[in-house]
Parts: structure tokens; sequence; C-alpha cells
């Protein structure tokens, strides 16, 4: 269980997140949504101890993050936004790398790594470096590595991102297996259809607060039943409108 | 320590610390431990090439004995594993850009730091085994029974490496701890190894000058005090001032490690995060406005590119201070003031020699292309002509170039006297050579060019890397030495000199010609 408390976050003068609140539970798939900006890998990141928050804390499971680093890492498997890192390993080399990290018997895990490459289609370029793949390879090989190590804990930044339609169809797969073992995965999107049809627990973030949290059913239901798109844009939507037309319009001579 | 984490660790970072090595290994289809025992045993070669060269440059001391000849080996060597230590540490831990990648993993920062600081000493081990080739050497002079001189000769190495890392890596992270370093990390850097370089080149004029007149082969000439005592270590190793000595550097080292673990280590976690959450340099994109102003945007672009982190480190480390140190440990004669004028097509020549001597494959000019990364391959997709482009860029690191030289040049004029005509005249000499040099170190860039490189060592070690680097370096000195040797000869005993100056210059114009042919056919009218 992971216990978000009044957790801000700036980057010198930017405030990033303000007094955000949230609490996850096992078995449930939790999902953030908001625009450009809005904070949510900023949240990730500060979960998986990449920042640290300017103020507020983060429980896991009970233990403060703050004193619990090593422990608590070892319990989550993170995904970033952009899979630009360890670009000079080679996948296979990378997924050694991650075996290593989280102590695990690489006899033990082999027989899912071939499990996880094959999925994917990656069996063929296990020897290529992760620089020399295209943006989905990447974010196949760095996916695999997560699933590899398999932790109670699944973090993911918009895991979906460049992955052809099979291997999104497969991951939403395997993140609905994983809460129904009874653990957790904590992920962000764009994408609204993937947003209900995986969300067990929502969070929309608006310029760094928290707008709305709680089952998406709940959400719809408060809106008269329409559709995620038009609520998720009425909620998160602009302040200032400009008009569609003027912008078309615009630079033409 | 875990060794299974850090055994991982120490590939991954083997694999970083010279990319373009890694995948030339790569592309033979070497992968996983084949490829990091690859990558170590490379690391070994080049350590040992530096041993051969290096031991004949120290068998005077050998035949000698001589605490004079020791102390000025000493302090050169000592000077060089400084600098180096703070580039390997800087190169090491913060261009590679890697330290955030480890922050969501389950591995403590004692791992990352202990894999960081043993690549950093594997990769700097070809410029200190020098070092330990000294203190062999002297041992072995001293008629020590040979394993007793290779134990102690390897202690005291290690007991100095220990000791040189462990004080650069406490300013660097001492540093790094203020909000300023986060902020304006490069500038520091930048600053910092600027110190080391003026240190290493003041230091070792002050040797040469204390040395004046005095041949350092002798046996009592000039001695550094404080490097005296390690001379003594091999001289007198039972006497008490030796134990003394030996006690005070253990304890040094001993003290050394255990503040980096109570101050370093402990906090490097909180470090690495404040790092990584410091804000991002500006993305880069060529601000190009109109066709009147391009020339002078262009400009501004250029010297925003030199904002790459590390940039400057490495240009100053490796395209100058190798140079400098080269040329002023070997000069040890000063030059009579009140040269004639017939001297003038001596010191022309040496200019532009001297500016082969400073250009190298790390210099500047010879990355300017590169590190516009993809922006180049934009550029080239503009309504933009890309030979006035590279002409533009060519010109913004030619002057970047003339000006790192001239300093080089009037330093020298000074240190030595040349005059102010002879200083004139090397300063012409150094505009052509680097003019014409950099010709073919920037074609070469362009043709070599790599637009998508993670790290700026990615980009210098292109070609032959870092041994063909030196190995030219040394060639270019040798060769140029004897040219200038020969062309002061003749003209010291020629009844005529001015007929030798007219036929050098001559030669020179000629070759002008050709250079400018050649690279006027071969690279600039091939670009439209
Ligand atoms: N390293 C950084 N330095 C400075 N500001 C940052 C940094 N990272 C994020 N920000 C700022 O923090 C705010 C939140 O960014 P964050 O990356 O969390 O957004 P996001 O919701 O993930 O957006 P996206 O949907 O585009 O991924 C933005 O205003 C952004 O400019
Ligand atoms: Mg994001």
């Amino acid at each position: 269980m992971i216990e978000i408390t009044n957790l801000s976050k700036s980057y010198g003068s930017t405030k990033a997140l303000r007094d955000l609140n949230l609490k996850t539970s096992s078995g449930k798939i939790f999902g953030f949504l908001g625009h450009n900006g809005a904070g949510k890998s900023t949240t990730l990141k500060t979960l998986v101890s990449i920042h640290n928050p300017t103020s507020g804390s983060v429980m896991v499971d009970g233990m403060d993050l703050m004193e619990h680093r090593l422990e608590i890492k070892q319990k989550i498997a993170y995904v970033p936004d952009t899979p630009d890192i360890f670009l000079q390993l080679s996948a296979g080399e990378y997924w050694s790398f991650l075996i290593a990290a989280y102590q695990l018997d690489p006899v033990a895990v082999q027989s899912r790594l071939e499990k996880l490459t094959s999925l994917f289609n990656m069996n063929f370029h296990i020897d290529e470096t992760l620089s020399s793949f295209s943006h989905g390879m990447r974010q196949k090989a760095i996916l695999i590595g997560a699933l590899m190590v398999d932790p109670d804990i699944w973090i993911l930044d918009e895991p979906m991102q460049g992955l052809d339609p099979q291997a999104a169809f497969d991951l939403k797969e395997m993140m609905k297996s994983h809460a129904q073992k009874g653990k957790t995965v904590i992920f962000s999107t764009h994408n609204l259809d993937t947003a209900q049809q995986l969300c067990d627990e929502l969070a929309i973030l608006k310029k760094g607060q928290l707008i709305y949290n709680g089952p998406v059913e709940k959400l719809l239901a408060e809106h008269g039943n329409r559709s995620l798109e038009e609520v998720y844009l009425e909620m998160a939507g602009r302040v200032d409108q400009p008009i569609m037309s003027d912008l078309n319009g615009e630079h033409r001579e | 320590m875990n060794k299974q984490q850090l055994k991982a660790l120490l590939s991954v970072n083997l694999r970083l610390l010279n990319p373009q090595v890694t995948n030339k290994y790569r592309s033979k289809g070497q992968t996983g431990r084949g490829l990091t025992q690859r990558i170590i045993f490379n690391l070994m070669v080049t350590t040992f090439a530096f041993v051969i060269v290096y031991g004949f440059v120290m068998i005077p001391i050998v035949v000698n004995k001589s605490a004079a000849l020791f102390t000025y080996f000493a302090g050169i060597y000592l000077i060089f594993g400084i600098s180096q230590s703070l580039t390997g540490i800087s190169n090491v831990f913060f261009a590679q850009k890697d330290l955030q990648d480890y922050l969501p993993l389950p591995i403590s920062p004692r791992e990352v730091f202990a894999s960081k600081i043993i690549v950093v000493t594997m990769n700097i081990l070809p410029f200190t085994i020098t070092l330990l080739l000294l203190f062999l050497m002297t041992s072995w002079s001293f008629g020590i029974f040979l394993p007793t001189a290779i134990v102690m000769s390897l202690i005291l190495f290690i007991i100095i490496t220990v000791i040189i890392e462990l004080i650069c890596a406490l300013i660097i992270f001492l540093l790094s701890k203020t909000r300023f370093f986060q902020a304006n990390q490069s500038l520091i850097m930048n600053a910092l190894l600027m110190i080391t370089i003026v240190i290493a080149v003041v230091g070792i004029l002050f040797i040469n000058n204390q040395m004046d007149g005095q041949d350092p082969g002798q046996l009592n000439g000039y001695t550094i005090g404080i490097l005296l005592p390690l001379f003594n270590l091999f001289k007198q190793p039972l006497a008490v001032g030796s134990l003394i000595h030996w006690a005070i550097l253990i304890a040094l080292a001993a003290g050394l490690i255990l503040l980096l673990k109570k101050i370093v280590i402990s906090q490097l976690t909180a470090q690495l995060i404040n790092i990584s959450s410091a804000p991002h340099n500006q993305r880069r994109k060529p601000a190009l406005k109109s066709k009147k102003t391009i020339g002078r945007s262009l400009f501004s672009y250029n010297l925003k590119l030199l904002k790459e982190p590390n940039l400057l480190v490495q240009v100053f480390s490796s395209s100058l201070l190798l140079p400098v140190i080269f040329i002023f440990s070997l000069s040890f004669t000063t030059i009579n003031s009140g040269l004639g004028i017939k001297w003038i097509g001596v010191f022309f020549v040496g200019g532009l020699l001297l500016s082969g001597v400073t250009m190298n494959q790390t210099s500047l000019i010879s990355n300017l292309i590169s590190l516009d990364r993809s922006n180049f391959d934009f550029v080239a997709s503009l309504p933009l002509s890309l030979k006035d482009y590279l002409k533009n860029k060519f010109h913004f690191g030619l002057l970047a170039q003339i000006i790192i030289n001239s300093i080089l040049i009037v330093l020298m004029g000074f240190m030595y006297k040349f005059g102010i005509l002879m200083t004139f005249s090397s300063l012409l000499g150094s505009v052509v050579g680097t003019y014409l040099i950099g010709q073919f170190y920037f074609s070469r860039d362009y043709r070599l060019r790599t637009t998508n490189w993670t790290n700026i060592t990615e980009l210098f070690n292109r070609g032959g890397g870092n041994l063909a680097m030196i190995l030219t370096m040394v060639i270019v000195i040798l060769v140029g030495l004897i040219i200038i040797v020969a062309y002061s000869m003749i003209i010291s005993y020629s009844s005529d000199p001015w007929v030798i100056n007219g036929i050098v210059g001559l030669i020179l114009v000629l070759a002008w010609g050709v250079v400018m042919h050649h690279f006027n056919r071969g690279f600039w009218d091939t670009l439209n």
C-alpha cells in the first residue's frame, strides 16, 4: 500500500505538485490522467526515488520512503516516460544488469525472461544495443526488464506509448493479472479508453493539483454518465479557450 | 558491499567509459562477459604502451640514482595524475549522465560510488602507471631485492593513487553539494580544470626554472623538497625517517577513506537526487531569423553549443593539457634574447608547428559539426546552403582555436623572452597553421560525424581513439623538433640566411596552395 501525504514538488520556481494526498491499495490498478505538464511523471518519479519531494511524505507498506529507500526500491519496478536509459547496453546485457541489481537468481528468472522476449517478439534482438532500437523496441526492452523482475509494485509511466497494438494488448493483460494476484499497478496514460478499461481507481491531475480521485464509474455517474472524454476534457480542459477556427486561419497569406 | 551488484555495475560502467571502443567490439560480435573482458584487455594494452614509452624516458634515473631527477619526474607525474583524476571523475561521474538511471533501482550509493571510482582508476591507469614505474625503477636502481621492490612500489603506488583520487573526489563532491554547483555544474568543472592546468603549467615552469642552468641528470641538481621523502623511502628504506613517512602516508590514505565514507557515501543518494532534479539545460535549436542576421545568429548558436556540459573540460584536458605538458616539460632551455631578424622564419615555422601539436581530434574545431547533434540533420533539411552553414561554423571554430593558440604563444613568448617581433612571427605562423590544420580536422569531423551521441567522449574517440591521438602527438612533436632544430642550424651557420628563409617561404606558399586546393576540391566543393 502506498500513502502519499501533502506531497509538493518544485523545480526552481515551477510548482509541479501541490499538496497531493493519495492512497493506493494492493490488488488494484491505479491510473493517472492529466494534461502535458500536469505532474504525472513528477509524482511517479518521486515514488521511485528519482526526485526528492520538496515537502510531504510517502509511505510504502508502512515504511517511510525517505528512511527505507533500498527496501522500498526492492519492491518496485519502474518504466520511465522516455525509454532513453542504458542505451549503450545490449538488451540482454540490460536484463542481466537488472537481475544483478535486484539480486535475483539468473537461473530462476530465465524461463520468465524467455517467455517475455518471445511474447514481445524481441528474441532476435537480444544482442543489439538499446541505442540501435526503434522507440517502440526500446520501450519493449525496458518493459521486459520490469516485468521480468516482477516485484509487488509496478510503476509505469505511459507504458503503452510506442507499442504496437499486439504488445499494448499483451501488456494490458499482464497488468490485469498482476493486480489480480493481489499486487499493485500504478501507471499514467493519455489514452482515455485504456484508462477506462484498466483502472480500478483514477487520479486526475491539473497543474499539479489533484482534481479527482476515485473509481471511473463513480466519476461518470457524477457527471450524468457522459463519455469519459467529455467529462475529462470538461474537468482538465483549458482555462481560456482560443477558438480552433482562429488557429486554422493564422499565418495564411 | 554487494558483489553481484558491484560486478554488474562495473560491466555497465566499462561500456559507458568509451562507447566508441565498446561499439567497435560489438560490431565484431562481442557481447556480454566476452565484451567486458575485451574492454579490460584494451585498457591493459594502452597501459602497457605507456609503460614502454615512459620506461625509456626514465632510464637516466636508474643510471644516475638522482634525487633531482626523481623528484622532477614524480612532481610532473603527480600533477598529471591529479589533473587526470579530476577529468576522470567528472567524466565518469557526471558526463555519462547515468547516475540518475540507477536511482529507481535497489542499489545502494556505496556500490555505485565504488564501481565508478574503480572505473576512474582503470581509466587513468595509463597516466598514473608512470608513478609506479618510477618507484619500481628507483627501487631497482638502489638494488633492493626485486620481490621486495615490487611489493614496496606497488603499495606506495596504491597509497598515493588512493590519496590523489580521494582528494579529487572529495573536492568534487563537496562542491556538488552546493546549490551553486548544481546550477552551474559545467562552469565549475571547467573552472576547476583550468585551475589544474594553470597549476600544472606553473608547476612545470617553476620546476624547469629551478633547474635552470643545471643538468637535470646531475646527482646534486635541484630537488623538490616535498617529494624528497618519497625518494628516501627507496634510498634508505629502513631509516626512521622513512618509516615515519610511511606511517604518515598510510594515515593520510586511511583518514581520507574514513572521511569519504562519512561524508560522501552516506549523502550520495540525496545528492544524486538533488542533481537529477536541478533544472535541466534548455534544448537547443538554431535561431534562424532572417537572411541579414543569419551570420550573427549562427555565431551565437555556435557559442551556445559550447555550453554542453563537460565539453570544455574535455577539450582543455585532452586537447590542451597533454600538449602543454609535453611542450613545457620538454623545453629545458631558454632562448637567447635579442635574436636577429633572420630568425623570423624559424619562429614562424615554430608557431605553425605548435598549432599542429595543440590541435587534435579532441579540439573544438574537430567536433563542432557533431556538437550540433540532430540539429545538423535539421539544418540540412532547411532551405539554406549547407556550404555557407559549415563555412560559418568553420570560421567560428577557427577563431576559437586561434584565440587558444595565441594565448599559448604569448605565454611562451613571455616565459622564454622571445621578444615582440619573434612572438608576432610565431603568432602569424600559428594562425596559418591553425587555418590549414583546421581544414583537416573540420572535414574529418564532417566525414566521421555522429549526431546521436550521448556522451561527449564518444566524439573524441572517433577514429583511432586515445592511443592513436597520443602517438600522433608524439610523432608531430618529434618531427617538429627535428624540423626546428635543422632549420635553426642552417640559419645560424648559413652565410646567407635570407636565401634559406626565402626557400622556406616558397615551400610554405606551395604547401598552402596544395592544402587549400585539396580541401576545396575534396571537401568544400562537394557540399552543394
Ligand atoms: N527536470 C525538470 N526541470 C524543471 N522542470 C521540470 C522538470 N521536470 C518536470 N518539470 C516541470 O514540472 C511540471 C510537471 O511535469 P511532469 O513531467 O510531471 O508532467 P506530466 O504530467 O508527466 O506531463 P506529460 O504528459 O507531458 O508527460 C511541468 O511544468 C514541467 O515543466
Ligand atoms: Mg510525463
